[in-house]
């Protein structure tokens, strides 16, 4: 894969280098040409200079539309196959390969080196959430070698920290978040976002945001018309979910990380008031690992054991969401606020 | 079935026990399940190779039951989470473990050990945007009946 990204790179006349810092750590993406530059949108939040330590992880990312070279695919021998052959992976420690034959892409990434590689056929072809959450199995992958994790979940803080909301697709976890950012919360993930466990120096595990992005049904885009101005496919509606670029309407509320303070299991009650109360950390687990294991397979053991951990660390909650949609992020806020007080008592 | 021993069905299947609460997920059938009653007690016994007779008589030890309605109730227990593909028989020549029960007076009725199983995870693929395609299409036609994402 190596040899065909030098290859894609001679071709379109040298690499674009771009720095981010991603779950606190360096990572480049390099890319042969232009033409897949889109997908950077979603980091720009994280964006920073180039860094003079080596990186932490160097994604490598060409498409044959605009370079004419192709990739050299792994033999898959008829490994792991899944969901009747939309994806399939293949794991070769330390590479791990992902192909997605319908959207014509590759994802792989060799975990010892720490670099990675991403292929695409045609940067058209892509469908649309590819640039609301780009390289997620390149990260997902890479962020397990680091003692974290990607979680399948929304996350919305204060200048305290910040909760999770996990679940589900259709659970309120996405609008939650959305509410939280109109009513100026800080806004890390609407729907993935990394977790290190490791407790910081408040004694609280770090949420890192990853994309700086959401996307939102027909129903949200009508609820949310402050945040149509961030919204880049407008035109395409009757087709795609929007996708949201949070960076356009509300940057100052995007955040790179804050500790995590609570894990918030969203319920739609159609009762007027929005109320939290506690619940196992199990019914926690229960609401946030089937969603994020499936979608972000490959470490699946491994993951759970840090999710449970996760959960144990701190308080879970039921937040049952009231009608009052405006009440949502004051009871989030008003729930932030008494957590801190505990533990500064 | 009261001589055997199991183990979980690794690596297809992955479990957590939270203060004696379980969840567990098996990967290839994309179902997963919650322990109700003394089910996360008795799966976390199952799992660590406890025989099922142990089973049984750590359960009469610590509840207000008959050993053969708790034995009853182990053995469906057992072809349920059999069946699900949950355990296989374990027939490793490593010492059998032995139970921890909870010793309490007077003993607790007995609830049966249930497993309650969510068969959601197949519609969970098609909901969220990666995988929001034709199962019969694959990338990048859309599935007719894709819903709304959180």
């Amino acid at each position: 894969m190596t040899e065909d990204f030098t290859r894609a790179a001679d071709v379109v006349g040298g690499l674009i280098d771009r720095w981010f810092m991603i779950a606190g750590q360096p990572v480049v993406l390099q890319f042969a040409g232009p033409r897949l530059l889109p997908l950077t949108e979603a980091f720009e939040h994280l964006a920073c200079l180039p860094q003079p330590s080596v990186p932490a992880l160097t994604i490598h990312l060409w498409d044959r539309a605009s370079t004419g070279i192709g990739v050299a695919a792994p033999p898959l021998d008829g490994r792991i196959g899944e969901a009747a052959g939309l994806r399939v992976l293949w794991h070769e420690l330390p590479l791990r390969v992902l192909l997605q034959p319908g959207q014509g892409s590759l994802s792989a990434i060799d975990e010892v080196s720490g670099e990675a590689w991403y292929w695409c056929d045609d940067a058209d072809a892509l469908p649309y959430w590819e640039f609301a959450a780009p390289l997620r199995m390149v990260l997902h992958w890479w962020l397990g070698t680091c003692g974290a994790l990607m979680l399948h979940a929304a996350a919305i803080g204060s200048d305290n920290g910040g909760v999770l909301l996990v679940g589900r697709g259709g659970s309120g976890k996405s609008t939650t978040s959305l509410l939280g950012l109109r009513a100026g919360l800080q806004f890390a993930s609407d729907d993935y976002v990394a977790v290190d466990p490791t407790l910081d120096a408040t004694g609280c595990p770090t949420v890192h945001s990853l994309f700086g992005s959401g996307k939102l049904t027909a129903d949200q885009y009508a609820n949310f018309p402050e945040l149509h101005a961030g919204v880049v496919n407008a035109d395409r509606l009757d087709i795609e979910k929007a996708v949201l670029f949070v960076n356009r309407v509300f940057p100052l509320q995007l955040v790179r990380q804050f500790p995590l303070q609570a894990v918030l299991v969203p319920r739609i009650t159609g009762l007027p008031k929005t109320i939290a109360h506690k619940v196992s950390p199990i019914a926690a687990l229960a609401a946030l690992a089937p969603s994020t294991l499936f979608q972000l397979p490959g470490t699946a053991s491994a993951d759970l054991a840090a999710m449970a951990q996760v959960v144990r660390q701190v308080p879970t909650y039921a937040l049952e969401l009231g009608t009052d949609l405006d009440a949502v992020p004051i009871a989030i806020a008003n729930l932030l606020r008494s957590l801190d007080s505990e533990r500064h008592e | 079935m009261q001589g055997q021993r199991f183990r979980i069905n690794a690596p297809d299947v992955i479990n957590q026990v939270i203060d004696g609460e379980a969840i567990v997920l098996h990967l290839g059938t994309g179902r997963y399940f919650s322990a109700r009653g003394c089910g996360a007690e008795v799966w976390s016994w199952l799992s660590a190779s406890v025989p099922v007779p142990a089973v049984v008589e750590a359960l009469a030890s610590s509840y207000d039951a008959s050993p053969d309605a708790i034995a009853a109730a182990v053995d469906e227990f057992v072809t349920y989470l059999s069946g699900e593909g949950l355990i296989v028989d374990n027939f490793d020549d490593q010492p059998a473990a032995t139970p921890s029960p909870t010793i309490s007076t007077p003993k607790p009725s007995f609830e049966l050990p249930v497993m309650e199983a969510f068969g959601d995870l197949e519609d969970l693929l098609l909901l969220d945007p990666v995988h929001e395609v034709s199962t019969e299409k694959g990338w990048p036609h859309v599935a007719p009946e894709a819903g709304s994402h959180g």
